[in-house]
């Protein structure tokens, strides 16, 4: 029978591994983002926006609220925004543990489009969003579209364990120079999450009318002549370096050298194992490094398996002879392979 | 503690209950980690009950009984996500490795019982482990805050007896638990 001693001292080590990092900072974003308090209690809403406010309250409350819902192979990260069709109201009280401010812009996109781009991404910030309210600025009418970069301000209330992850959360790469004046928090309380970049909407719907298109909808699309720009969701996944003789990519091509392998696709995909490249059952491969320009939170592991990242990518597809994938002939012998699409990472849209 | 800085708080002044909980958060922290046993769960614990905190103050009758008060709240958010933890059938081994300054050797935490049995540390949170989130509850109010019999059943709102009896029988179950990993 163990001693009161030894049952103190094991607690004590157990409660030691206790970390209050952050706690308390949440602990007042709580009380902030139920607003107890009113007005006082809630100092972002300044008055002249509460009335606005109000009124994209009512509206947002009736289109964006989901539960649990993590990105999984069959639900596409922008899947759910395009069909603009209103969930059920939640039918449990609501239960405020935490809030954030989220900062998105978006360009050319009506208003319904961007709660959809909001709804798009706020499950991949929290955990169980529970709530988004928001507010829309000058320019941006609720039945109009944005003629311009128009900001849409929200305050998304979720639950906590999010936390975590929101200091991994970085503004999403931006290249090209195309980034928007980056957000401001409205006020030093409130935790500014993610800017998004530009988005340029409507993209090319994907055959169920959604905005995102599958690996799989993509393979199967009828080829044309011309390229086309579209959202591609799926798990971006890569090999580590592998060592081969180095045939230098001629400058403007993309590189599909055999150091790498980068591969776009549906399921969750781990295309190295035990030191041998494995080549999924459907996928579609993209240029070398994409994995680590555009994955969310790339893991950096040069010689192991690396962590696949599920995301919407903005691609722009384009039918290839099947000869890219060989990288330059060494032997001379002309290539001829059947057509497939060239698939390029533009972008990353989301997370 | 300080009755009118939680009757500001009752009354919605956030700064006010963010004074009220801030030395509270690391015995907070510290009694979730203890019953639940899994870093993250202890935090969406200690997250939860602050949040139910902050939402139910206003119905706290007496400001004087707010530790008692919170306490009892983050101790049902502890057990109710320990108790879903092992619904899931979770249960990590945990290695309570020390290291040692001298050699540099990690080395198990060993006491000797009054009986002469050796019980590692790592022993003992297993079988703690294996005991139910009420059980663990009680022996952490215990032993780890060591608070009293009296203060336990203002806690958990039950009489003092009833207490008494159920710490008995989580000790005893503790040690059940502890023959069983020692096997």
């Amino acid at each position: 029978m163990p001693t009161d001693r030894e049952i103190a001292d094991m607690l004590d080590a157990r409660a030691s591994r206790a970390t209050t990092t952050g706690l308390l900072s949440d602990a007042r974003l709580v009380a902030l983002a139920s607003g107890r308090g009113g007005i006082r209690g809630a100092p972002w809403m300044f008055a002249p926006a509460v009335v606005a406010a109000v009124i994209a309250v009512l509206f947002t409350v009736a289109l964006v609220p989901r539960w649990d819902r993590g990105p999984s192979p069959s639900d596409t990260a922008l899947g759910g925004g395009a069909s603009m069709v209103p969930t059920a109201s939640p039918s449990r009280p609501r239960a405020f543990t935490a809030g954030a401010e989220v900062i998105c812009v978006v360009e050319q996109a009506t208003c319904d489009e961007a709660v959809a781009i909001l709804r798009a991404n706020v499950p991949n910030v929290f955990r169980k969003e529970r709530l988004v309210v928001g507010e829309f600025p000058t320019g941006c009418p609720p039945n109009g579209r944005c003629a311009a970069f128009v900001r849409f301000r929200a305050l998304a209330v979720g639950a906590s364990r999010g936390w975590s992850t929101i200091a991994d959360l970085d503004l999403i790469a931006v290249t090209g120079g195309s980034r928007p004046q980056a957000a401001q928090p409205i006020e030093s309380s409130t935790i500014p999450i993610e800017t998004l970049r530009r988005l340029p909407l409507p993209s090319t719907p994907s055959p169920d009318g959604k905005v995102a298109w599958t690996v799989a909808q993509l393979q199967a699309r009828p080829m044309s002549p011309a390229p086309v720009e579209l959202v591609l969701s799926g798990w971006l996944s890569a090999t580590p370096s592998i060592e081969c003789r180095n045939r230098p990519v001629p400058s403007g091509q993309l590189d599909f050298g055999c150091d790498e392998r980068d591969w776009m696709t549906d399921r969750k995909f781990q295309p190295w194992s035990e030191g041998a490249t494995r080549e999924p059952k459907e996928g579609i491969r993209v240029p070398n490094g994409s994995y680590r320009r555009f994955a969310f939170a790339p893991s950096n592991n040069p010689e192991s398996e690396i962590e696949p990242r599920f995301g919407a990518y903005l691609v722009r597809a384009e039918v290839g002879s099947g000869c890219e994938f060989l990288g330059p002939s060494t032997s001379g012998i002309p290539c001829s392979g059947p057509p497939a699409w060239i698939v390029e990472i533009t972008d990353r849209i989301a997370p | 503690l300080d009755p009118a800085l939680v009757r500001r708080a009752q009354r919605g002044d956030v700064e006010a209950f963010t004074e009220l909980i801030a030395e509270r958060i690391e015995p907070m922290a510290r009694t979730a980690m203890a019953i639940i046993g899994r870093e993250p769960d202890a935090r969406d614990a200690v997250q939860e009950a602050l949040a139910s905190i902050w939402r139910s103050l206003p119905r706290l009758r007496d400001p004087a009984r707010f530790d008692a008060w919170s306490t009892r709240i983050l101790v049902h958010a502890s057990r109710r996500i320990a108790g879903r933890r092992n619904v899931r059938g979770l249960r990590e081994l945990a290695l309570d490795l020390e290291r040692d300054d001298k050699s540099g050797d990690a080395r198990f935490h060993t006491a000797i019982s009054p009986e002469g049995e050796a019980i590692t540390r790592d022993a003992l949170e297993r079988a703690f482990d294996r005991l139910d989130a009420d059980a663990r509850s009680l022996l952490v109010l215990h032993h780890l805050d060591n608070r009293s019999i009296e203060e336990i059943a203002q806690i958990l709102v039950v009489p003092a007896g009833t207490v008494k009896s159920r710490l008995s029988k989580a000790r005893a179950d503790l040690g059940g638990a502890l023959e069983l990993e020692n096997r």
